[in-house]
């Protein structure tokens, strides 16, 4: 049983729907050799191997990790970090890795008692020239480490105007990097899942959804392991939260936030 | 009777107090180097430190002017220490720590026992005075607290509770049981309930980038023992002009630590 009642599997993708929400997941334009690691030079490295967790272990450390509340979902309740709300934006694909930061951010306690909102719409803008249109995650993440993006107290998340992209604000943005990550191998299940017992979260993009969101931990659930995601859609899931299972949870792009810039104390209240 | 004493603790590990050479004066003829003594004075926000090869039992009579915290070994600490100007890095080897810590004001005698000791002349006796004002408890809400200005300039005060500042500090290498500690719901509450500030570090992360967005104090921490810090994960704690730095080992140790530290 899960704890969530928004469970997307093989037999039922009824809560994936988008209905009114937009998605914005597109692949098209991807190099080749995903996987293949083409960010020389950026904090972005591929998976370590050493970093595998054996899949004979996967259960275990799921019950430990519930048990001492160390799971990424824990901590977000806890602090109360919103979901993030894509609105009418196609940028569910710098959504996802945006929330990965503020995840991370949490983690590293760099705004006490002050979850920092950052903002998808001002990298997202620049990225695709103020155009609302699809993108991937790892076009997202090799952005967010070398320029970073700002709080939401200056642009919102969803405004897409060019006007935000001044020198201030990407001085500002410098502030807010990805300074560590991962690029996955696409539908790799155990690297996956080694991370999400590791409590880093992963920004997820889905073929058969045509959508990315953020996968925050690993679970248990009919006796086999699954994925709780939490989406960009307002008024999704529990407080965003939702379950991944069976082929449904094995993304097509995969990257990960491990760290973030350890500044950002430049909180508005 | 002294040389008994000597005799039996020539033949045991050695027990080693905080020493001190002798004053020595410029006149004709020089005289033989002093023989190092025991320091005898301990002060609040300073290191005074028993390090032992075996578990001993350490009492103060009278009772009541310092306490001995027992702590495991080897630990890295920087900070004031009795037996030195300034502020220094040290690792303490030994498996068994002792750190004697001023509670009050006075003059007591420090009784040192080890757990093989099998009669009273084995008992290692040190005089000590407490200088100066002991550690201060924490502020009672029913009650103002006016702090008295110091004798002199030579006290350093114990830090407050609410001044401990913590760094997580994780790298690749972090087991199963590490990480249950770092992220656990209840560690963070207690760093939160507890701290003036915490932050978690991950060492590929800043050996990339740096901390120079972190606080100031953080990052005059590890201006001052970052190249000092052994690999792996480890916490490191800080309080006034004194960081300890422990392995993470899992939670319940990590919390031991944090109390410890905090004085509960």
């Amino acid at each position: 049983m899960s704890e969530l009642r928004y469970i997307i599997s093989d037999e039922n993708s009824r809560h994936a729907i988008p209905g009114s929400n937009t998605t914005g997941l597109d692949l098209r334009e991807r190099v080749e050799d995903e996987g293949g690691f083409a960010y020389s030079g950026t904090p972005v490295r591929p998976f370590p191997e050493e970093l595998l967790i054996p899949r004979h272990q996967w259960r275990a450390r799921i019950e430990e990790l519930k048990e001492q509340r160390a799971r990424n979902i824990d901590l977000i309740r806890h602090e109360k970090l919103p979901h993030k709300n894509q609105g009418r934006t196609n940028y569910c694909w710098i959504n996802a890795p945006v929330h990965c930061m503020e995840i991370m951010r949490l983690r590293q306690n760099i705004n006490p008692s002050n979850p920092l909102e950052l903002s998808s719409s001002w990298a997202g803008s620049i990225i695709k020239g103020g155009r609302n249109v699809g993108g991937w995650g790892r076009q997202a993440i090799a952005f967010l480490a070398e320029h970073g993006t700002v709080p939401t107290y200056i642009c919102g998340n969803n405004d897409q105007s060019r006007r935000h992209n001044n020198a201030a604000n990407r001085q500002t943005a410098l502030q807010y990097r990805v300074t560590d990550g991962f690029e996955l191998r696409p539908r790799n299940l155990d690297q996956m899942i080694s991370l999400l017992l590791r409590g880093i979260p992963l920004a997820g993009g889905f073929n058969w959804w045509g959508h990315e969101v953020t996968l925050c931990d690993a679970d248990w659930i009919d006796n086999e392991i699954a994925v709780i995601i939490r989406n960009s859609w307002q008024g999704w899931g529990d407080f965003g939260f939702g379950v991944l299972q069976g082929s449904r949870m094995l993304a097509d792009d995969l990257v990960a936030v491990s760290g973030s810039s350890l500044t950002g104390r430049r909180v508005q209240s | 009777m002294l040389w008994l004493l000597l005799l039996i603790v020539d033949e045991l590990p050695p027990v080693v107090l905080p020493m001190v050479g002798q004053d020595v004066r410029e006149i004709e003829p020089q005289p033989p180097p002093p023989a190092p003594r025991a320091v005898d004075t301990v002060t609040a926000g300073v290191f005074y430190v028993v390090q032992s090869e075996e578990p001993l039992l350490i009492l103060a009579s009278p009772a009541g002017v310092v306490d001995a915290v027992s702590e495991q070994g080897p630990l890295r600490c920087r900070g004031r220490w009795a037996d030195a100007d300034g502020i220094q890095t040290r690792t303490l080897d030994a498996p068994y720590l002792y750190f004697v810590e001023p509670v009050k004001p006075g003059k007591c005698e420090l009784l040192i026992l080890r757990a093989s000791a099998m009669d009273a002349s084995q008992v290692i006796r040190q005089p000590l005075t407490v200088s100066g004002e002991g550690p201060r408890p924490p502020p009672d809400d029913q009650t103002t607290e006016i702090e008295p200005a110091p004798d002199d300039g030579e006290v350093v005060p114990i830090p407050r509770p609410d001044e401990l500042r913590v760094v997580l500090l994780l790298d690749e290498s972090v087991s199963a049981a590490q990480l249950l500690a770092v992220n656990s719901l209840d560690t963070r509450i207690w760093l939160d309930d507890n701290c003036k500030a915490w932050q978690r570090w991950d060492r590929s992360a800043i050996e990339a980038t740096g901390v120079d967005g972190a606080p100031p104090e953080f990052v005059k921490m590890w201006q001052d023992i970052g190249d000092d810090v052994p690999r792996g994960p480890q916490v490191l704690i800080a309080g006034g002009t004194s960081v300890q730095v422990r392995p993470i080992v899992d939670a319940a140790t990590l919390l031991d630590d944090l109390r410890r530290a905090r004085g509960e």
